[in-house]
């Protein structure tokens, strides 16, 4: 990222409550979208706390970033790309054993606010029947509308594996697109 | 390739999520904190540039003054003295009973430039002084190069094996003394001259 900060970034830099506010509602959104489209190794781990940690080492790291506010998208994916990586190795490495469900009926059941943004339930089965780069790429480009540029930044890939990957995802996803019609009901 | 309403399908209604008071100010926060430490940056890296010359030159001074220590490290002389020991002991006519001395042994590990180890050039010349310190009374303390000196020293280290010329005198030479030395040797006559002992000793073993 070579270009130059715009004023949002400029002013998130320096630690603008205001800033992050607008960075907030510009990519917060998809972001969760985004994270929920990819198989979570965690179970304990939602979308929305990868999401929040994503934040938070955004916040840490704003310096080291350089360019405008949407270039920042890309920026800021990469990072949940990389953190979601770590949390996947990390349950791979503290693996937990199954709860009976008696127990867990015993605790109460908070209703998230996940069902008022969830991606349709077929677009989630069809994607987890991709290739991992595949599957995030259309997750990108598809699912919550990055460009080309800002999914290559996210995916740490080039603009044309992003090109490549994109063409290959949604040819396999329209030759099940029969298959979707259980999961749309 | 596909068809748009497909694609529109895949396409996520994105929520505008406002973000938690307490959370923006953690995010304010953190990025303040980042913004400032500029200052001592440098300062960590200056003590960095000094730091890795002095690590890097502690390492080689402690590697050197290893090698010291051990025999053959860099102190080790030109590979010249070991055919000199051996042509002094395999000389015709002497036995070869002092080929284990023990109390070489931990004359071998000392540094050079410690007492009773001298390097090995001048060992092979033949010096007097480990003669007297072992108890050889082989005469006078000669020069370096006395074939008297040298000889007798030797003859008297073969009859006792604890105190033998070659300790103190000769901490590089290898302990052994192959009969065959004689077809072995590689040098010319000239250039151990002075280290056998052959005369010194037989005239002890008329003697005796």
């Amino acid at each position: 990222m070579t270009s130059s900060d715009d004023q949002l970034v400029a002013r998130a830099k320096t630690g603008d409550a205001e800033a992050w506010r607008a960075l907030y509602r510009d990519h917060a959104g998809r972001l969760v979208v985004w994270l929920s489209t990819r198989p979570q190794a965690d179970a304990a781990i939602a979308a929305e706390d990868l999401a929040a940690e994503t934040w938070l080492t955004a916040a840490e790291k704003i310096h080291a970033f350089h360019g405008t506010s949407s270039e920042f998208a890309g920026w800021l994916f990469g990072i949940a790309r990389k953190l979601g990586g770590n949390v996947h190795r990390r349950s791979q490495r503290r693996r937990t054993d199954p709860v009976d469900l008696q127990t867990l009926d015993r605790h109460p059941v908070v209703v998230g606010p996940e069902p008022a943004y969830a991606v349709k339930e077929w677009v989630l089965h069809a994607l987890a029947s991709l290739p991992p780069r595949e599957r995030d790429v259309v997750g990108c480009r598809e699912v919550v509308g990055l460009d080309v540029e800002s999914t290559a930044a996210a995916l740490g890939i080039s603009s044309v594996a992003v090109r490549v990957a994109h063409h290959r995802g949604l040819r396999r996803l329209a030759e099940r697109l029969p298959e979707r019609v259980p999961f749309d009901v | 390739m596909t068809d748009r309403p497909f694609r529109d399908e895949l396409r996520a209604v994105l929520p505008t999520l406002e973000p938690d008071d307490v959370f923006l100010a953690q995010l304010s926060a953190r990025a303040a904190a980042g913004a400032r430490p500029t200052g001592p940056g440098p300062v960590t890296g200056g003590w960095r540039v000094v730091l890795v010359p002095v690590a890097v030159a502690a390492l080689l001074i402690g590697v050197a003054w290893l090698s010291g220590l051990r025999p053959g490290g860099l102190a080790e002389p030109s590979p010249a003295p070991a055919p000199a020991d051996s042509t002094r002991t395999s000389a015709p006519g002497t036995t070869t009973t002092t080929t284990t001395d023990p109390a070489s042994s931990p004359l071998r590990s000392l540094p050079a430039g410690a007492p009773g180890a001298e390097p090995g050039p001048r060992v092979a010349a033949g010096s007097a002084p480990p003669a007297h310190q072992t108890g050889a009374s082989g005469g006078p303390a000669q020069g370096v190069g006395d074939p008297g000196a040298q000889g007798q020293a030797h003859a008297h280290g073969q009859t006792s094996p604890p105190h033998s010329a070659h300790a103190g005198g000769y901490p590089h030479d290898p302990p052994k003394h192959s009969p065959k030395h004689p077809a072995q040797h590689p040098h010319g006559p000239d250039e151990h001259a002075g280290d056998h002992p052959a005369p010194q000793a037989h005239q002890d073993r008329r003697r005796r």
